[in-house]
């Protein structure tokens, strides 16, 4: 099993570039996982970004769901996220190694209104910072603010608080070395950011190099560019996060 | 202390009339003894509040004295009466005698710390005996409050007969409940998912006039699954079920069914599960047992057989919600499921009713994906089958099957994705995971490959999009996609006048089919018959 392991972080880790040129139209192809506590927004989130949608009382996740978006930068580049959007239960816990080793982003996400959610993170980005590739960028996203925002019509007073206050966990993100975000899945505020703030960091160049021996790329671009054919996919906003 | 066997409670037929006539009914009928008939015509006492709950008969622990009888797989048919009969005050007028040494110990003996009972007193009912237990110090009265309560008031009071279950309400005397603190709410810190009845609160009347309700249990008494309310708020209920079990577990026995009036609880004990069905939906005890081996079936589906034994070898208190955290979602939807889809009852499949020659070249399609790490790859709609590709030595067992419809219909979160699970196929090998690609490939139509190997998802994923191309060079996938949404037949399309509904099995195939239901057919309501 050990091997399957491999094979499926080196099959993700290869690009499909055949001409290395950064500025080419073609994707860099990053792949990105997403680890967090269960319930705290990791689908949400990822379903804002790829397909722009939310749904309220969303069913857990279970065993792993794969996405992929595209992504254009400043400079032309364009990135293709692969992400790999994990469940948060604890049984999936020993299978996560498998989707983030190799990884070059990680996105950790925690509930603003749940303290224990952001100690299952930094558990997470510590393990991340143990086991993962060394070069990985991860990135820190208190999601759900839009349940701790004022509301407008002050008449209605939620008794939902925030128990995440955003100065520590920025100070947190700052130690260890993360990038901080806080989002709101449900309003779409701080999604995109996210994930192009990560893109920003991404040093592409190195990872073109580093994958440009890939032996089975022609078997695995198919199978990545015909992702597009499922039916969410095709009504996403496929660049909706150019710059 | 050895009444005579009563006539009345001979076993019969789940009586769906009203009341009174019923009682006349079997007044005439069976010759009632005098003290029971004069009962129910003399003025009713004031109504213990909290008391109505193990009303049990004289009887000895093996005697067959009464209308509910407990099947134990000994196959002795022992029984005990449950207070099941409350409609008919019968037992209330039977004389208390062995049967609340019997209740006390079986109470006593309960090792879980919920269910430290204690018979609290007797009532003097015309004379009778009567056992009854407060509500104060457990809660083990209004579970049974919960589920008689209805045929006692009917009983009590003709003219409160549509009022189903207020014997639950007053047998709670001031709404204090005494909860487990050792079961924490799973509520707040395992589930975003919000369960369709989650929230229903166990102690109230919507919560117990569900027509079936499925426990999950510990055998130490630990809930598990409950397919109405939260699972941490049933815990006293949990305590009672245990008490019944492990009593009959102390005469090296374990008890089937007990059959209370309208209601049947069946029990599936299963180490270190058990698993109660209480129902009044006329399904037969072996139906029902059935459906909870589903469960159970789907609680291995989910964590493994081996993995299930090794934590409760380490620890026999463990709190299973952990390991099954977010699942509860797919339990929901097999509970559902099973009333109403006759392949469970069958043991057989649905498939898409279609062309043989396209379903040939859409098999041939799915085929040309075969490969060694595929071991089995399906098409399929909703809860039909389009194809199946499957290796010559291993067949897929219909209950795999059917677990695997549950989970792709259990949650809508598969559209949009392309899923990689783990999941265990109880009837392929208890013992391991295998793991399913998943993918919609139109808005109806979903591929399943499954694979032993954790590390084949992009071989899959690469498989699928042969599929996909292949399916859609020539149209048969727009086809298929509009034979999905259409599907279905009116049973007036077969050709036969008069005919109204049928089901036709092909054992050899494992397959089933049956029209549509028609109106006046159509409704959940005619469905049910």
């Amino acid at each position: 099993m050990s091997n399957s392991g491999r094979t499926i972080t080196e099959s993700v880790t290869r690009t499909s570039e055949s001409t290395p040129s950064p500025t080419s139209a073609k994707p860099v192809q990053v792949k990105l996982v997403l680890l967090g506590e269960a319930a705290v927004g990791k689908s949400s989130l990822v379903l804002r970004f790829v397909n722009n949608e939310f749904s309220e009382n969303k069913e857990p996740t279970i065993g792993a769901a794969f996405l992929t978006q595209k992504c254009r930068l400043e400079d032309n580049k364009v990135i293709k996220f692969e992400i790999w959007d994990t469940a948060g239960q604890e049984r999936f816990h020993s299978l996560a190694p498998m989707y983030y080793r190799n990884a070059q982003a990680a996105v950790v996400v925690y509930d603003v209104t749940k303290a224990a959610s952001l100690d299952k993170a930094k558990s997470w980005v510590k393990e991340l910072q143990r086991q993962a590739n060394p070069n990985i960028v991860i990135a820190l996203a208190g999601n759900k603010i839009d349940l701790v925002e004022p509301q407008d019509d002050s008449e209605v007073l939620s008794n939902i608080f925030r128990e995440v206050p955003t100065e520590e966990a920025r100070a947190y993100a700052l130690e260890a070395g993360l990038l901080f975000f806080e989002t709101s899945a449900k309003k779409g505020e701080g999604v995109v950011n996210v994930f192009t703030e990560i893109a920003k960091k991404i040093p592409v160049e190195h990872i073109m190099s580093a994958n440009r021996s890939g032996s089975r790329q022609n078997i695995l671009n198919q199978s990545s560019s015909r992702i597009d054919f499922q039916p969410g996919g095709l009504n996403g906003p496929i660049d909706n996060c150019i710059d | 202390m050895t009444s005579p066997r009563s006539p009345i409670l001979t076993p019969w037929s789940p009586v769906l009339g009203p009341m009174p006539a019923i009682i006349d009914d079997y007044l005439s009928d069976q010759n009632l003894g005098p003290h029971t008939s004069q009962s129910l015509y003399s003025p009713r006492k004031a109504k213990p509040t909290t008391q109505l709950s193990l009303e049990v008969p004289a009887s000895n622990k093996y005697s067959s004295s009464a209308a509910s009888s407990v099947k134990s797989s000994n196959g002795i048919s022992t029984k005990i009466d449950v207070g099941s009969e409350t409609e008919e005050e019968v037992l209330k007028e039977r004389e208390g005698g062995s049967v609340d040494e019997i209740l006390i110990n079986l109470m006593n003996r309960s090792s879980g710390g919920t269910s430290s009972g204690k018979g609290k007193g007797i009532d003097n009912l015309n004379g009778e005996e009567q056992l009854y237990f407060t509500a104060e110090p457990e809660n083990e009265t209004f579970h049974d409050g919960a589920i008689y309560g209805n045929s006692v008031d009917k009983g009590e009071d003709s003219d409160s007969s549509c009022e189903l279950t207020s014997g639950i309400l007053t047998s709670t005397p001031d709404g204090t409940i005494s909860r487990d603190l050792s079961v924490v709410s799973m509520d707040d810190e395992y589930s975003g998912y919000r369960r369709k009845y989650s929230h229903e609160d166990p102690h109230s009347t919507k919560w117990a006039r569900h027509r079936k309700h499925f426990f999950m249990l510990s055998s130490a008494g630990k809930p598990i699954y409950t397919r109405y309310g939260d699972e941490s708020r049933i815990s006293p209920y949990m305590g009672v079920i245990q008490a019944i079990v492990s009593f009959f577990a102390d005469a090296d026995d374990s008890i089937r069914c007990i059959n209370a009036g309208r209601h049947k609880f069946v029990f599936l004990l299963k180490a270190p599960l058990y698993l109660v069905a209480v129902s009044r939906t006329n399904e037969s005890e072996s139906q029902l047992r059935n459906q909870l081996s589903y469960l159970y079936n789907q609680i291995i589906y989910v964590v493994t057989s081996a993995h299930l034994t090794k934590v409760f070898e380490q620890r026999t208190n463990f709190d299973l919600r952990r390991l099954i955290a977010g699942t509860e979602v797919f339990l929901d939807n097999l509970s559902s499921t099973m009333s109403d889809d006759l392949g469970f009852l069958f043991g057989s499949i649905e498939c898409m009713r279609m062309n043989k020659d396209l379903r040939e070249k859409v098999a041939t399609i799915v085929q040309s994906i075969k490969r060694k790490e595929l071991l089995y790859a399906m098409l399929m709609t909703d809860n039909k089958l389009i194809t199946l590709l499957r290796p010559r030595k291993h067949s897929l067992h219909p209950s795999d099957l059917h677990l695997i419809f549950n989970m792709v219909n259990g949650s809508s979160g598969f559209h949009a994705v392309e899923s990689w699970i783990p999941l265990c196929l109880p009837k392929f090998n208890n013992k391991g995971f295998l793991h399913a690609y998943v993918s919609y490939i139109t808005s109806k139509v979903c591929l399943l490959l499954v694979s032993p190997d954790k590390g084949m998802f992009f071989e899959l994923a690469e498989a699928k999009s042969v599929v996909v191309e292949k399916l859609t060079l020539d149209g048969t996938l727009t086809f298929l996609e509009e034979i999905a949404r259409n599907d279905g037949y009116a049973v007036a399309d077969i050709g036969a006048p008069a005919l109204r509904h049928f089901l036709y099995k092909a054992k050899p195939h494992v397959q089933h089919t049956m029209p549509m239901f028609t109106p006046p057919y159509d409704t959940p309501r005619e469905k049910r018959r």
